[in-house]
């Protein structure tokens, strides 16, 4: 048999190759000490793209769009200046105040003073009255943005307590805190509890499909296997797609298995997930306590399948 | 006419992950999809369903990303500014995992448009014979498309990788 070219080599490996040809390179690559070396890179290659590949899926973490707090908020945005209306609005006032001068100017100072207050002046000090409106709206949105900023940091401690934590963990290690006490975080975002939606376990080796998944990331296949392989002595749990009819497929990179309490669910996480952070005690039930469950219940409802 | 319910269930999430890992942009994914979908309604029959829809969805890809893509790029920018503006800063570990994504987005973009397509279709699970259909390839280049791809990807990520990280200075996140 000649050698193997790359474009067979990758066939092969991904179970592309009719059953007989499918033999004659296997025992090719077992003879070949050239081939074989290129098997083995092709699996590197094979693994190296798949990861790249799913780390297009990563969302950040942390890049959480903030609400403008007041601080932020520009007083000319919020009163829709801008430099032309601002100058306009300057000119008017400047003549407004140039009527109200000249006529305070008077030869019978008291009566005309208090004629002024009810007269076209008044109206045209309405531009400020209405400013000192727009300011006290401002405040009273100082007041809004300051809720949905508190909310926001909420949303933000609920769906990204580890990633807060990591960051409490680095300002004390900066500033030299005493050991702090370990805690273990899963990162919301990127985690999933599959639950059986009969209740029957979900248990090593079974194959499901989903059947309602609420996440955003849809890290998990449709159809899928949790499975558990050993290699190089070390065991893992993985999860493999699984084929319209049903053929256990290739391994889904990233992806891991963990039981949890209840035997109708699994924790399905992308990486390494789960860490564990270094976090001050007094900062745990700050970041975590709005996060009482920080793994998301019932996102993922799945039924079994048969596979092979 | 066909069981849409089904057809739903069954591909959408495959194929929105595919169309989102093309496009960088989930939005622009689902309306994609959505399209397909749409199309699919309308198609009396379809001999290989995910063959079909993928190769659909590709060649939409394909036709809107010429018809708008300047308008699109404006679009960018303008997302960008907004975001430089209203993103806090963002933590240790979403800089890294950032910098993954915009790493792995570089190196997809740098393979050519069959490679790149073969190899996400790969990745969605599409056997040889179905990526073959969907991008008109004969089922024996099929092995050579996706090895030229994966070979091209990771040797871009790597030199890319190499290029944005000297003296090893990434990764200062405090996980113990």
């Amino acid at each position: 048999m000649q050698h193997l070219d790359e474009g067979t080599i990758h066939a092969w490996l991904d179970g592309a190759l009719p059953a007989g040809e499918a033999e004659d390179v296997e025992r090719h690559v077992r003879e070949c000490a050239g081939c074989a070396s290129l098997v083995a890179d092709a699996r590197g290659l094979i693994a190296g793209a798949a990861r790249i590949v799913s780390a297009l899926d990563a969302v950040p973490g942390g890049v959480i769009p903030s609400r403008r707090t007041a601080a932020g908020h520009s007083v000319w945005r919020t009163l829709r200046l801008t430099p032309l209306r601002a100058v306009l609005a300057a000119s008017v006032m400047l003549v407004a105040a140039s009527v109200v001068v000249a006529r305070r100017a008077p030869r019978t100072p008291v009566p005309r003073m208090r004629a002024d207050s009810a007269s076209p002046v008044a109206a045209e000090a309405r531009p400020g009255v209405a400013k000192a409106n727009a300011l006290a709206e401002v405040s009273g949105t100082r007041a809004a943005g300051r809720v949905v900023a508190d909310s926001t940091r909420e949303a933000q401690a609920q769906t990204a307590g580890g990633v807060a934590a990591a960051k409490t963990s680095a300002i004390a290690a900066r500033t030299g805190a005493a050991p702090q006490p370990v805690r273990e975080a899963v990162l919301q975002l990127e985690s999933v509890v599959a639950t059986s939606a009969d209740g029957r376990a979900l248990e090593s080796s079974g194959c499901y499909q989903v059947i309602g998944d609420t996440t955003e990331t849809h890290l998990v296949p449709l159809r899928f296997a949790l499975d558990r392989v050993t290699s190089a002595g070390v065991a893992s749990n993985v999860v493999r797609a699984v084929t319209p009819d049903g053929r256990r497929d290739r391994v889904v990179a990233g992806l891991s298995w963990q039981a949890v309490a209840g035997a109708d669910r699994v924790l399905i996480a992308a990486g390494d997930r789960r860490e564990a952070f270094a976090i001050p005690r007094s900062e745990v039930a700050e970041r975590f306590a709005p996060a009482a469950r920080p793994v998301p219940e019932r996102q993922l409802r799945v039924s079994r399948i048969e596979c092979r | 006419m066909h069981d849409v319910d089904r057809l739903f269930r069954e591909y959408h999430q495959p194929l929105v992950r595919y169309l989102t890992r093309r496009l960088g942009d989930r939005d622009w994914a689902e309306e994609v999809a959505q399209e397909t979908f749409l199309r699919a309604v309308k198609q009396e029959s379809i001999v290989s369903e995910r063959s079909w829809l993928f190769a659909v969805a590709t060649n939409l890809v394909r036709d809107e990303a010429r018809k708008d893509i300047r308008r699109r790029r404006r679009l960018e920018i303008l997302r960008e500014q907004a975001r430089a503006e209203d993103a806090v800063d963002p933590e240790p570990l979403g800089i890294e995992r950032a910098q993954e994504a915009a790493l792995a987005r570089k190196a997809l973009d740098a393979l050519g448009e069959r490679d790149r397509e073969a190899l996400l279709m790969r990745e969605e699970g599409l056997d040889y014979t179905e990526i073959a259909g969907a991008l008109d390839l004969s089922v024996k280049s099929v092995g050579t498309t996706l090895a030229r791809a994966r070979r091209r990807l990771v040797e871009a990520y790597e030199s890319l990788q190499a290029g944005d990280a000297p003296s090893g200075a990434r990764g200062t996140h405090a996980a113990s």
